[in-house]
């Protein structure tokens, strides 16, 4: 018997005021994946991960969570939205924001925090390494803080699934070391899927990767193969320049 | 100055001014953090064809109020997740058609409409003892539910998607918030009037935001500012004889005037 995908994504299309965004989506994404997507901007990434969700319907096509609807389901995802869109003057502390990742759980109309909850946001605090900041208001932190108090929120409701929005848009070189990590541990436990369109922070720690610009282009493992790359991004990228040691290209066959 | 204390008429201004504050602070938090002040206009002027209504009917204009505003509100809030419209381009219809009906209305109703200038520009020195009453009402509605869904409203002010990933009722939910909005203009109808409601809705609650890293202290700092500019305001128009609402208002917006020019003074 095969294994059945957390994520199955089957021809599914959608258009925006007559132009087509995402076109045929095919995508299985199974236990254990450390998933990357990539592609330009503007390619449907976000879009992508907004119909997984349930939060965007589809023109055609079916989305399975976990052999169930999105809107049944996406609660077992963790989703970490793009840092961009989000209003960070809120006046909110760390752990409030954190907090925030559980409601959803509580029944009743009255919903309150215990000790309990508590534990569990220091816990995603931790697991984030910003457990100093509980008590900060999120406007007073840095970028690469906030996208880790994004994540916290995600993980504290204890996910199988972790979605990423493009995480590392605002994170430096040195964090983002640290960052990946951070997400190579998690992934030890949980299957992740990661959007970015930036090609070389995806290197040495994925286990998939895709690209997507309106069409989808898989391979099934981490390979990164040129007719992906060119399908996706119309022209030859040279991903080695980002200053990763490791390669992802596999190295031309004789017949290129 | 103190004479003043003694009128009965005076006592109900101050007790109006310290009720609206309440209700100001609570919503007037949301509304600030959540950025909704154009839609709170647009409800506020649609409260003028209630107002309209009310003439006609010969019933309460406040009664006709309720209904338009609490309506505008629900319309708004449904168009924008059913209709796919940009909100701008709603509030724009919606404030524009309230204050036509109004106008129509009044238009329509045999002689002389009593008091209309009141209901836009605010008369809280004629407060009636009834309206006093309603005002509390509203209060208590508006506490209550704001207090018990302090937590949700949180959520889907702050992320309104988020919200709707771990599924929260996130679209009822601003709808509510919606409709408290509503009830939180009706009171202030009476103290500032239809056209100068969204400044007592925001200023005391976008100063509080400036000195508040929480929702319920930022509500709190909120509230209690909102008492300080009624209080100066309607003691001020009653010493110089000014018009109270737009005294209110003036009072607010220096205070918000000073705060913004400290916090740029601060930052050099």
């Amino acid at each position: 018997m095969t294994e059945e995908p957390v994520i199955e994504v089957e021809d599914l299309w959608l258009s925006r005021n007559g132009e087509v965004i995402l076109e045929g989506i095919n995508l299985q994404v199974f236990q254990g994946d450390f998933y990357a997507i990539i592609g330009p901007n503007g390619g449907g990434k976000t879009t992508l991960l907004k119909v997984i969700l349930g939060l965007i319907p589809p023109d055609r096509g079916t989305i399975r969570i976990m052999g169930g609807l999105p809107r049944e389901k996406r609660h077992l995802l963790g989703y970490v939205p793009q840092l961009r869109t989000f209003d960070f003057t809120y006046p909110i502390s760390v752990r409030g924001m954190v907090l925030s990742g559980l409601l959803g759980q509580k029944k009743g109309i009255i919903k309150t925090f215990n000790a309990e909850d508590t534990r569990l946001a220091e816990k995603a605090l931790l697991t984030m390494g910003i457990g100093h900041l509980a008590d900060r208001v999120i406007r007073d932190l840095s970028g690469g803080e906030q996208q880790r108090v994004m994540i916290a929120r995600a993980l504290v409701g204890n996910p199988q699934v972790l979605l990423l929005d493009e995480p590392t848009v605002f994170v430096d070189m040195p964090t983002e070391t640290q960052f990946f990590d951070i997400l190579e541990n998690l992934a030890r436990t949980m299957t992740i899927v990661l959007v970015t369109h930036d090609i070389g922070v995806i290197v040495s720690h994925v286990t998939k990767v895709a690209c997507l610009n309106r069409r989808l282009y898989t391979h099934d493992s981490r390979e990164l193969t040129e007719d992906m790359i060119q399908g996706a991004y119309k022209c030859p990228v040279d991903i080695i320049a980002h200053g990763h040691p490791h390669r992802v290209l596999r190295s031309h066959r004789p017949e290129d | 100055m103190l004479q003043l204390l003694g009128y009965a008429f005076f006592q109900n201004a101050l007790i109006a001014g310290v009720l609206a504050s309440v209700a100001c602070g609570i919503i007037g938090t949301y509304v600030v953090i959540r950025r909704m002040v154009a839609i709170s206009g647009g409800i506020s002027h649609a409260a003028f064809g209630g107002i309209g209504l009310g003439y006609y009917l010969a019933i309460d204009p406040l009664l006709g109020a309720l209904v338009f505003t609490v309506g505008a509100a629900l319309t708004m809030g449904e168009l924008e997740q059913r209709a796919e419209q940009h909100m701008d381009t709603l509030i724009g219809a919606v404030w524009a058609t309230g204050m036509a009906l109004g106008i129509l209305f009044i238009y329509l109703t045999p002689g002389f409409a009593p008091d209309l200038f009141g209901y836009l520009f605010g008369n809280i020195l004629l407060v009636p003892v009834g309206d006093l009453l309603l005002m509390l009402v509203l209060v208590i509605v508006i506490g209550l539910t704001a207090g018990l869904l302090f937590n949700e409203f949180l959520a889907v002010t702050f992320d309104e998607e988020y919200a709707k990933v771990i599924n929260l009722p996130s679209e009822r939910l601003i709808l509510i918030l919606l409709v408290l909005i509503a009830l939180t203009v009706v009171m202030l109808i009476q103290v500032v009037g239809i056209i100068l409601v969204i400044a007592l809705l925001t200023l005391p609650a976008a100063i509080s935001r400036e000195c508040s890293s929480q929702v319920g202290t930022m509500m709190l700092y909120a509230i209690l500012l909102g008492i300080a500019f009624t209080t100066t305001g309607i003691f001020l128009s009653a010493l110089l004889n000014l018009p109270s609402g737009a005294t209110i208002i003036l009072v607010s917006a220096a205070a918000y005037g000073v705060v913004l020019v400290k916090k740029k003074l601060s930052m050099r």
